[in-house]
């Protein structure tokens, strides 16, 4: 199943519902259609726009006036999805944490990389890549990167 | 792009009765309306609707018009002192092209 994440959105592309099934099971991790993607739950409930000190997610207000796709809108409001705590936090949270891996023909991970931590080549906004669901791998292709002054 | 229906009093704009900050008013902005607020990417402008300015304005035209058109005149010339004016007709087909107008605004 095909994953792509763009500043802390992950987009999931499987080839048939059943990889969203069994990537479900093996992983206890809830995936929802949205739009011609899945997604966390989470992310696919956002609005599609936000204003500044308006109700965004939740309890969480929104910190800029801003429409667009969801993870436009998400990047726009410095947030991002929290692999580990299931939930938006702000994405210069994240940007303390060095993502470790081993290279070969692929990156591959064992969890979920997660957007906003960092790699000797910089700060990771997003990749892609995909995931084997029968070895339970994460096989990233490449890392988006940002520079840490355009947060 | 997405479309809100949005209302403004004292130069404020209010969404789900809400401030929203930093958005542009196309007009005076100084009396109380309700109009559209438009969002694109990051730029907002809020656009009142005109048409109930126009419609006050068409009814106090109507009124003039109802004044003029019942006007007594004082005079010592021919006719009652308090004869209306010989034009008051004129006055009367003011009132329906404008009624006509106000009801038709588009």
């Amino acid at each position: 199943m095909r994953i792509i994440c763009e500043t802390g959105f992950y987009k999931f592309y499987p080839n048939s519902i059943a990889e969203v099934k069994r990537f479900g099971t093996k992983y206890g991790i809830e995936l929802v259609e949205c739009e011609e993607y899945f997604t966390f739950p989470i992310l696919a409930a956002l609005p599609k726009f936000s204003f500044i000190g308006h109700p965004y997610s939740g309890v969480i207000l929104g910190l800029a006036n801003h429409a667009g796709k969801r993870e436009e809108v998400l990047h726009a409001n410095g947030l991002a999805y929290s692999v580990s705590l299931n939930r938006l936090i702000l994405s210069s949270t994240l940007v303390f944490k060095k993502i470790n891996y081993d290279y070969s023909n692929y990156i591959v991970m064992n969890t979920l990389p997660q957007a906003y931590n960092y790699d000797d080549n910089g700060l990771i906004t997003g990749f892609s890549g995909f995931v084997d669901i029968d070895v339970m791998k994460y096989k990233i292709e490449r890392f988006f990167y940002q520079s840490l002054l355009d947060l | 792009m997405k479309i809100f229906d949005a209302n403004c009093a004292s130069g404020i704009v209010l969404v789900d009765g809400l401030p929203v900050v930093g958005c542009s008013i196309l007009g005076e902005g100084i009396g109380p309306s309700t109009g559209y607020l438009v969002m694109a990417e990051d730029n907002l402008v809020y656009l009142p609707k005109t048409t109930p300015d126009v419609k006050t304005l068409i009814g106090l035209l109507e009124s003039l018009c109802d004044n003029i058109s019942s006007l007594t005149v004082n005079t010592i010339a021919l006719g009652s002192p308090t004869s209306t004016p010989l034009n008051s007709a004129a006055f009367v087909s003011l009132k329906a092209q404008l009624i006509a107008l106000k009801n038709t605004l588009k």
